[in-house]
């Protein structure tokens, strides 16, 4: 009996890998070996593969089953492998002919009644597959959505176990597993709704920091908001992806790979291109924002939020580790991963927006009356965010008190907003066509002294600040990017002596 | 399955995964559901004997006491002297009869063979052990050999 083989792929992190599953089935004592590095999900697909042929009628010889995964060093995990582990055993006691079945790629978990039920991941799976120039997959019936975004691939969307095999042409006697009431799907679906509802004009006064949240949708700047409780910091943080434009194709693919693989993607509506908004709670671990967990890390809050929006509510509240964690992906827009099985890197090109108050009774705004906090308690609170995070913020807005008398009728609406930061990304897609990076944000400090530098007399201004300390040439290279930014939203073509003060006082006192 | 296999068939079943198993009708006079499971045993013991014997092995001992343990068959095939286990089963509700020689079983298989040839040892060269395997239906038998299977 020859040896049968299919494919599958292994993940690792984003990044995934064709792997072969080949399959032996020899005379001897009644066996089944699962070899090629499998983690201890995996080796239990050999119960679930076993169970799953019996019911659907084609039982698993008793004989020595011996299943390999190749490259046998690459660690392997999950039960997505359950599918290209059944079909290559089944072609090699016969039920299947082999030449049907090498070369088309297998994703899936089987249930103990043949049933194939979902797995995490479809989307950068079939991605990898694509890249290895595979030409079919047979995937889930509930991943199928998800299945079809990747172009170039024949997606065969798979109910049971015996719908794979009549597709791949089997003679074997097989019947389907008998329907039963599935987990209702709706429990994966996000509410569409919840983002409309939240509309800028909802926001009253405040046109500092309106005016903020534009500029830092505009560039992708980080921002950050210091202010009484009830100012309306989290209102305006909340209200920022509703104003950003949406996603790019690579963006929404990368975007949808990420959502894919932990496991919140709803593939019904296509990719995603709504810029993500994820808001951690400030007891978050640093391995649930930066991600982690045990064997091969998982994707984190600031992956999750890649191209779009991370907001840090209470941002001192957060322990220093996780803010500290931070630093690296805000530079590089990636996070890279150690563990002992193997180095995974997401991406995490995210928008930074934290909300700060100015003390931990925070009352101590303006002459700070009411403030019951003693002046080291105050000076503690605001050191939480240290000089390192802060220096990567391009701007630090003071939200005061709405003076109610001040407030005229109702604020401007997201959408005049988003018409504006959407006219200036053009501007600034335009500016890039020919360059490896899409915001001002992104611009590398040698391009902000060389091409895209500003003329002398703004230059001049932040030169002074840095000869005398109060910017560092981080601080400096970040206000150019905003000034760049400002000039795009007013349709100047390089930004002037205005732009560059303006973004210097979005920039904000070093200490807030 | 496939009944009156050519001897070609059978040569090839050392690596052939699918080849079919031997088909011996039950002795005249037996009735498979009539018999105790020590009868059944020892029913599928000689005619597992009686197939090595057709096949040219020697059969130098049966059922031989060693320790704890019994050895149902010493043979030698050629130059090689195999410890044949035998399991006899007439249903498949517990599975097939292979599946009842477990890798605990397998392991006191090579202790007791050890034993064995610590005081008798026939003229060998290399050792094996084998499992035999008998499904006996109502009015016929069909016996799987497995080799070196431990």
């Amino acid at each position: 009996m020859p040896v049968a083989r299919t494919l599958a792929v292994a993940l690792t992190g984003l990044e995934g890998t064709v792997v072969e599953v080949e399959a032996d089935v020899a005379a001897g004592l009644p066996a089944f070996h699962l070899v090629g590095l499998p983690d201890s999900s995996m080796l239990q697909a050999r119960e679930r593969v076993r169970a799953a042929a019996a019911q659907i009628g084609a039982g698993i010889a008793q004989r020595r089953i011996a299943v390999n995964m190749q490259p046998a060093w690459l660690p392997k995990h999950g039960s997505g492998f359950d599918l290209a582990i059944a079909i290559a055993v089944l072609a090699a006691q016969g039920d299947l002919e082999a030449e049907d079945i090498a070369g088309v790629v297998h994703l899936g978990e089987l249930g103990l009644d043949g049933r194939i039920r979902p797995v995490p991941g479809t989307l950068p799976a079939l991605l990898a597959a694509r890249r290895a120039g595979v030409g079919r997959a047979v995937v889930p019936a509930a991943d199928a959505d998800e299945a079809r975004l990747v172009e170039g691939i024949g997606v065969v969307p798979a109910e049971d176990l015996c719908e794979v095999l009549r597709h791949h042409g089997s003679r074997a006697e097989v019947h389907p597993p008998a329907p039963q009431q599935s987990l209702p799907a709706a429990a994966r679906a996000p509410d569409p709704e919840r983002r409309e509802r939240l509309d800028f004009c909802d926001v009253l006064g405040q046109l500092q920091a309106r005016r903020a949240a534009e500029v830092a949708a505009a560039g992708g700047h980080h921002l950050l908001l210091a202010g009484p409780p009830g100012a309306g910091k989290t209102m305006i943080a909340a209200r920022i992806p509703g104003i950003l434009p949406p996603l790019g194709n690579r963006d929404a693919l990368d975007v949808s790979a990420i959502h894919s693989l932990s496991g919140g993607f709803d593939a019904r509506a296509g990719l995603i291109t709504d810029p993500p908004f994820e808001a951690p709670h400030h007891t978050a671990t640093t391995a649930s924002v930066v991600g982690g967990g045990p064997g091969l890390a998982r994707p984190g809050a600031i992956s999750r939020a890649h191209a779009g929006v991370l907001f840090l509510d209470e941002a001192p509240e957060f322990p220093s580790r996780v803010l500290e964690a931070l630093r690296e992906p805000l530079e590089t827009g990636d996070v890279t991963l150690h563990r002992a099985r193997g180095i995974t890197r997401y991406p995490a090109r995210f928008q930074l927006v934290m909300a700060a108050n100015p003390c931990p009774c925070g009352h101590a705004w303006g002459r700070g009356d009411r403030c019951t906090c003693t002046p080291l308690q105050r000076r503690r609170y605001l050191a939480r965010l240290s000089g390192p995070v802060l220096d990567r913020i391009d701007m630090r807005v003071e939200v005061g008190p709405v003076d109610l008398r001040r407030v005229d009728a109702a604020g401007e609406p997201s959408a005049a907003i988003a018409r504006r930061v959407r006219a200036a990304r053009e501007r600034q897609r335009r500016r890039f066509a020919a360059l490896p990076w899409t915001t001002n944000s992104q611009i590398p400090g040698s391009a902000l002294r060389g091409d895209l530098a500003p003329e002398r007399g703004g230059r001049r201004m932040l030169e002074e600040a840095v000869d005398q300390g109060r910017l560092t040439l981080r601080g400096h290279d970040r206000v150019l990017r905003v000034a760049w930014t400002l000039a795009d939203l007013d349709g100047a073509e390089i930004p002037d002596g205005d732009h560059i003060g303006t973004a210097l006082s979005l920039r904000g006192k070093d200490r807030t | 399955m496939r009944g009156g296999a050519p001897r070609t068939t059978l040569r090839r079943m050392n690596s052939a995964a699918a080849a079919p198993p031997h088909l011996i009708p039950v002795p005249p006079g037996v009735r498979i559901a009539r018999l105790s499971t020590l009868e059944l045993g020892r029913l599928g013991e000689d005619l597992a004997a009686d197939h090595l014997a057709r096949a040219g092995w020697q059969v130098i001992d049966r059922n031989v006491r060693v320790g704890r343990g019994e050895l149902d068959i010493i043979a030698l095939e050629g130059t090689t002297l195999v410890f044949a286990e035998v399991k006899t089963r007439r249903t498949l509700l517990t599975g097939v009869p292979q599946a009842a020689v477990t890798p605990e079983k397998v392991r006191r298989l090579r202790r007791l063979a050890g034993e064995y040839l610590l005081h008798s040892s026939p003229p060998h060269r290399d050792l094996r052990i084998d499992v035999l395997a008998v499904f006996a239906a109502q009015d016929v038998c069909s016996l799987e050999h497995l080799r070196a299977v431990a």
